[in-house]
């Protein structure tokens, strides 16, 4: 009996394990934060030629493209989000409870995508402006039309698939306010209207910035559509910069420089999140009785929520599906096949290392919840927000010294050359695909692991359950779920990212993306649209599952 | 006879915080215990360091006879056979009631599993429920649920960390003296934390009231009430007034009320200033009495007015008299004293 007693602790083995745990986790953290730390570190460096060059010639032009996409995205996803959001909380009419899943659809297209196949629709040869010269009669240069590869075409492309997250946080302020406020503004004879300007936005507000700061953040972080449609904004001249001029220095520093305005995002971001927590004024929520249109208002927001759709998902997927169908030349051959692999390969490994990764860090955090453990889990997941342009700049700059330096070891001790191990290999760009898009594992798995409360771990060892088990009966079945679904959506991140995987990968190493991308820059579109189009429906995945959560979500108001 | 649980001066500490100092109290088979105090008193540090999810930093336990805790030595949890029901259920949602409740139930047939989820169920009125999951429960049948969930393996000891905080008010009352009843029947011996008193006077043969850590008096409800040990036991435990009295010759104790055998918890000295201690019903509305105090004030509480009296010496008392006796405030009531055991407190300097 006694003995039993003294096996089953002994203190000197749990500091240990505490900081071997604690110790990895902050060593995974600082690996992972090397590539931005690295970048910001050039923002110290002396001005070289190429930079004063690029600071006397092209910087200028790359600022103020930015600043205007940005606005220009602004306005857009503005408009759209928060219209759709208040049209179908608020008020009732036909299609509502379809819209209120189908609006999130655009979010299944990445920019570029819907770039490419934008551009077919309405440059001169599309159908559009075809269709227009049969019926007037006009030919070249005879009429004006808007062109889509343009800044203004940039921001509208980028609007389209971007408002979504703006609608998911406005629509989920609004019915957190719905009970209280929303019904004391309409018993104080106030219309629909002047509730929404007079209460419901000023109180969606947090929501709405943060919204707006993710939609902007992505804007930033775009290049394919900026590069196809030859916008010179900060990730292009950040490539121009390391391919064109062969600095990295300098690309390093346009990094900083892009970095310090993503990071200025984050700020708002956070800040608004946490106002937007004091706003909810109460916990109930119940079915709110939603302003009822007549058939003119009905008809305008049947039109609203149906042009946010039809122009963001179901034209560009309709395009794609048309391309692939009648005239795309490339077909299902092995070449694509091998483009699939390499792509099923690169998102399962990439998406299957980050949830060992967040379960590892989450674990720890749980375990262990020391300050260094706190912190480095947070930093750990900072990188989402980070253009892959500035996270492939950081990666290829230690990768490739690191390579070099053991080369030259190397050959001075043994005479032989060791290449290069790491830079233009797949660990490169997987490490890559880590530093960006572990928070979204990271995130998926601490709620997850969240709802496993520890009184539940103790009533399973007070029930005589040891570690192992309460892991199997306990956490597996519980966690499950969470699990799946971070696999999930890093797999379609990693699936439709494209700048980083350009430029870390090995060489003639193609994906889906990568391809898409080669052939609309041929001019080959229709031949891109199998890639395209494998993306896209990959990508409705993740929104079925989050149109899931909202209609659980809305079962669980009314019930 | 050998004791279920014995706690033997055992302390607890977070870092340099000793949060349990040196408690001491020990239970019978079938006991049901009540550690009761204020937030922050150590109460629940105590419960769980009997679980075996706080090590011991000073002291023993023994668990029907063995050494389960001592400086240096936790036995796990998991080797204790403690049951342990938590103010939020924690009932597991991926499971469903009778896979909650046979959770524990380890090295036995399945029939056997079987029969005896289905006789618990039928103890807490719950039969038929075998296949629902927790979210579609009430919070009283979820609370149940938790309940013989622990006692499904039938431990040697069953703690209970604030099972009904987590309820309506009106539930509370109702489930903790059916959960006596259940417990009694089973013959499981218990430990309840909580910090509401009449909790523990429902269910628990003895309380013990911890304050700053230390175990003030373990005791019946009923002598807790009316013999608390110390002032801080006296002002935790139920309503009452202090007021001023000196202590005469043969232990009696002179007041503004008159003079009594006093019961004294520390050693006095003849003419040493005291506090009595006096419970609303200590004092009976009596209009004959010769002792006419003016009432400051009153409150309403159903078959009841609780009023507050002025004595001549500026001290106030607390009076319980039936609400069909209604008086301002300012009008004089006559009252006397009907008091067993007066207990007198040394004054505090």
């Amino acid at each position: 009996m006694q003995e039993a007693v003294e096996k089953t602790i002994s203190p000197s083995g749990i500091s240990l394990r505490v900081n071997a745990w604690g110790i990895s986790v902050v060593a995974i953290a600082l690996l992972l934060s090397v590539p931005v730390l690295l970048v910001l570190s050039y923002l110290f460096e002396p001005a070289g030629e190429v930079w004063r060059h690029l600071a006397d010639t092209v910087l200028q032009d790359y600022v103020t493209n930015s600043l205007l996409l940005m606005v220009g995205v602004a306005i857009g996803v503005l408009m759209l989000g928060v219209s759709t959001a208040w049209l179908t909380s608020m008020c009732q009419f036909p299609g509502r409870a379809l819209f209120e899943w189908a609006l999130l659809l655009p979010m299944a297209i990445p920019a570029y995508i819907i770039a490419y196949t934008y551009t077919g629709l309405f440059d001169f040869a599309g159908p559009v402006q075809t269709l227009l010269r049969d019926w007037t009669g006009w030919s070249y240069g005879d009429y004006w039309f808007p062109e889509i590869r343009s800044l203004e075409g940039a921001a509208l492309m980028l609007s389209l698939v971007l408002y979504p997250y703006v609608y998911l946080l406005t629509r989920a302020a609004f019915l957190s306010q719905s009970i209280c406020v929303l019904d004391v503004s309409r018993t104080l004879g106030n219309g629909p209207w002047r509730t929404f300007f007079s209460v419901a936005l000023p109180l969606a507000r947090p929501a709405i910035v943060a919204g707006l700061s993710l939609a902007l953040m992505e804007t930033l972080a775009d290049y394919g559509t900026v590069q196809y449609f030859g916008v010179s904004t900060f990730t292009t001249g950040i490539f121009r910069t390391w391919f064109g001029l062969n600095n990295a220095a300098a690309a390093a520093q346009l990094s900083a420089l892009l970095l310090l305005v993503v990071f200025a995002l984050i700020i708002i971001e956070k800040g608004s999140r946490r106002h937007a927590r004091y706003h909810h004024t109460t916990q109930r929520h119940q079915t709110l009785t939603r302003f009822q249109l007549n058939w003119k208002q009905s008809s305008m927001a049947f039109l609203i929520c149906m042009g946010a759709l039809f122009f963001g998902f179901l034209l560009p997927a309709g395009q794609l599906l048309w391309w692939a169908l009648t005239t795309a030349e490339e077909s299902l051959d092995g070449r694509f096949l091998s483009l699939i692999t390499h792509s099923l390969l690169l998102a399962g490994g990439a998406s299957l290392l980050a949830l060992l990764l967040a379960l590892f860090l989450s674990y720890g955090k749980r375990l262990f919840g020391s300050w260094p453990v706190q912190l480095s889990v947070r930093v750990a997941g900072m990188g989402y927000a980070i253009p892959g342009t500035v996270i492939a700049v950081g990666v290829v700059i230690p990768f490739a010294a690191f390579d070099n330096a053991l080369d030259g070891w190397v050959r001075e001790q043994f005479g032989w050359s060791t290449g290069l191990l790491f830079s233009g290999t797949l660990v490169a760009l997987l490490f890559a695909y880590l530093v960006r898009f572990l928070a979204v594992s990271l995130q998926t798995v601490e709620a997850g692991l969240g709802k496993i409360r520890p009184t539940m771990d103790e009533v399973a060892r007070s029930l005589g359950t040891g570690s192992g088990e309460i892991v199997s009966r306990v956490h597996i079945p519980m966690l499950k779920g969470s699990l799946m679904t971070a696999l999930l959506l890093v797999f379609v991140d990693v699936l439709k990212e494209l700048p980083a995987t350009l430029i870390l990968r090995p060489f003639n190493y193609n994906t889906l993306a990568v391809r898409a991308y080669e052939l609309a820059s041929d001019e080959r579109l229709a031949d891109a649209s199998y890639a395209a189009l494998t993306i896209v429906l990959v990508g409705i995945l993740p929104v079925v599952l989050l149109s899931r959560s909202i209609t659980r979500s809305r079962h669980a108001e009314t019930a | 006879m050998q004791k279920q649980l014995e706690v033997k001066h055992a302390s607890v500490s977070y870092g340099k915080q000793e949060v349990v100092r040196g408690v001491s109290f020990d239970l019978e088979q079938g006991d049901i215990g009540c550690l009761l105090g204020p937030s922050g008193c150590g109460k629940t540090s105590l419960l769980r360091a009997i679980a075996g999810f706080e090590p011991l930093t000073g002291g023993e336990i023994l668990l029907h006879g063995r050494s389960v805790s001592r400086p240096g030595a936790t036995l796990a949890p998991e080797k204790r056979r403690v049951g342990m029901v938590f103010q939020d259920f924690a009932l597991y949602p991926h499971l469903t009631v009778e896979q909650n409740v046979a959770f524990g139930l380890r090295g036995q047939s399945g029939k056997q599993r079987h029969g005896r989820v289905e006789e618990l169920l039928d103890l807490v009125g719950l039969a038929g429920l075998q296949k629902k999951y927790p979210h579609q429960l009430s919070g009283g049948q979820q609370q149940r649920v938790a309940l013989i969930r622990a006692m499904a393996p039938r431990p040697d000891i069953l703690l209970l960390d604030e099972p009904f905080s987590g309820l309506d008010v009106e539930l509370r009352e109702q489930l903790a003296r059916e959960v006596r009843e259940i417990l009694k029947r089973e013959s499981v011996t218990a430990i309840l934390v909580t910090h509401d008193q009449l909790e523990a006077f429902a269910l628990a043969d003895a309380i013990g009231v911890l304050g700053e850590g230390r175990l003030r008096q373990w005791d019946a409800g009923y002598d807790l009430y009316h013999t608390p040990q110390d002032r801080f036991v006296a002002d935790f435990i139920g309503q009452g007034a202090m007021i001023p009295g000196r202590v005469l010759a043969g232990g009696h104790v002179e007041t503004a009320l008159g003079s009594f055998k006093g019961l004294f918890v520390n050693e006095v000295s003849q003419g040493q200033a005291v506090e009595l201690l006096l419970r609303p019903d200590d004092i009976i509305h009596d209009d004959a009495s010769k002792f006419q105090l003016e009432v400051v004030d009153k409150v309403f509480q159903g078959a009841e007015y609780l009023y507050t009296l002025l004595l001549d010496d500026g001290s106030e008392i607390l009076c319980l008299v039936q609400s069909h006796h209604d008086h301002a405030i300012g009008e004089k009531i006559g009252v006397r004293l009907h008091i067993d055991h007066p207990v007198a407190y040394p004054l505090e300097t």
